[in-house]
């Protein structure tokens, strides 16, 4: 079972391959905050929905390596299942 | 001046796993660090550090809170204290005034809750966490018994005086004159040095005293069951004979001190457990700290 923020944090990082925690927090639009993506993002990837690396190209601030993250192909078969699963328990006049 | 964000950073590393350093925060300082080079303005630097120190906060209570075995732990703890006040209070309903009126009862909760806060807290802590505690339980426990230690101090300096004053007039129908069972902390502070005789002045210090030490009572027994629960052979069994004999001790003790007695020998009767828990407790998580799984 997917919660709301990682049905959209796996919509997301499906959209583009890989992108960073802040990348995520910004294509949101508001829907995620700082202080709870890194905390979902870490449980998915206990789950096996996501991965995650650390970006090994220098950053062009000089600072600590951030981590990429990407969806595993069980997330993304997941996210398709709550899809079509969303699609059927949506009232017909909301479709 | 150091790099932003390495204070809360090394501030979290005592309480997550290892684990949850790799997935959590040191996402959350890369991404601060990248964020505040960024910045153009210093502005928006100071924002930027504001919002990730709340991102900071709200990513640790997320780790904490919802940690296997955390609400576990913490429900044990809530509902040992409720158990254990609720207990306390019973004995009174044998009395046949209290049995006529059961809503006098109420007014001896809140100094049954004070008393019942360090054991029901500590019993939780012993039949919750076990072998099976990770950091995140631990640290999560050792909270809520310093929230415990907190409320005991607030019930005895504003609560309790009150509703044992309350329940003794409403008892017997008179006004009384208070005694020192219904004063507040410092009220109890002023009595040890305004107070006519000595002897009325150790009395005074030897109630502020173990008021003092019941407030201490849930950090200390805490810290050193979380410590004694996850080493000793039969953890279960010895945290409740160690919790029994503290309180059996904590009742006890009014009887080994005198009125007469010096106050340093007060002192030493009813700080030395406490502070035998607290000293105890404290260097054995320093060295628990680095397990692999504490």
């Amino acid at each position: 079972m997917l919660s709301r923020t990682e049905a959209l944090l796996l919509d997301l990082l499906v959209a583009k391959s890989e992108r960073y925690g802040l990348e995520l927090v910004a294509a949101s639009k508001g829907k995620l905050k700082r202080g709870t993506v890194y905390v979902t993002l870490g449980r998915m990837e206990a789950k096996g929905l996501i991965t995650s690396r650390l970006d090994e190209s220098p950053q062009p601030t000089g600072g600590l390596p951030r981590r990429l993250y990407a969806p595993t192909a069980a997330g993304r078969q997941v996210l398709k299942a709550w899809e079509s699963v969303a699609h059927y328990l949506k009232p017909a006049f909301a479709k | 001046m150091s790099q932003p964000g390495s204070f809360l950073y090394r501030l979290a590393k005592p309480v997550c796993e290892d684990v949850t350093m790799a997935r959590v925060l040191d996402s959350w300082l890369a991404d601060l660090r990248f964020e505040y080079a960024t910045a153009d303005r210093w502005a928006k630097r100071i924002w930027i550090r504001v919002v990730y120190t709340a991102a900071w906060f709200e990513s640790l209570c997320g780790v904490l809170f919802r940690s296997e075995g955390v609400p576990r732990a913490v429900a044990f703890q809530v509902g040992g204290t409720i158990a254990t006040a609720i207990l306390f209070v019973i004995p009174a309903f044998g009395d046949a005034v209290i049995a006529r009126r059961p809503s006098l009862a109420l007014l001896l909760l809140p100094s049954a809750l004070a008393a019942a806060l360090s054991l029901g807290s500590a019993l939780g802590v012993l039949y919750s966490i076990g072998r099976r505690g990770t950091r995140a339980s631990r640290t999560a426990v050792i909270v809520v018994a310093l929230l415990c230690s907190v409320t005991t101090a607030s019930l005895l300096q504003w609560v309790s005086p009150v509703t044992n004053q309350a329940f003794r007039e409403s008892y017997s129908h008179w006004r009384l004159l208070r005694g020192l069972g219904e004063m507040s902390l410092t009220e109890l502070g002023a009595e040890t040095l305004r107070a006519p005789f000595e002897q009325q002045r150790n009395v005074a210090h030897r109630e502020l005293q173990g008021r003092l030490a019941l407030i201490a009572a849930p950090l200390a027994l805490t810290l050193f069951l979380v410590t004694v629960v996850g080493r000793a052979r039969f953890p279960r069994a010895s945290g409740a004979v160690l919790i029994l004999a503290y309180y059996v001790y904590l009742g006890y003790q009014r009887s080994i001190i005198r009125p007469d007695d010096n106050v340093f020998w007060m002192l030493a009767v009813v700080w030395t457990p406490t502070l035998l828990l607290l000293v105890f407790g404290l260097t054995t998580r320093r060295w628990s700290v680095n397990d692999k799984h504490g």
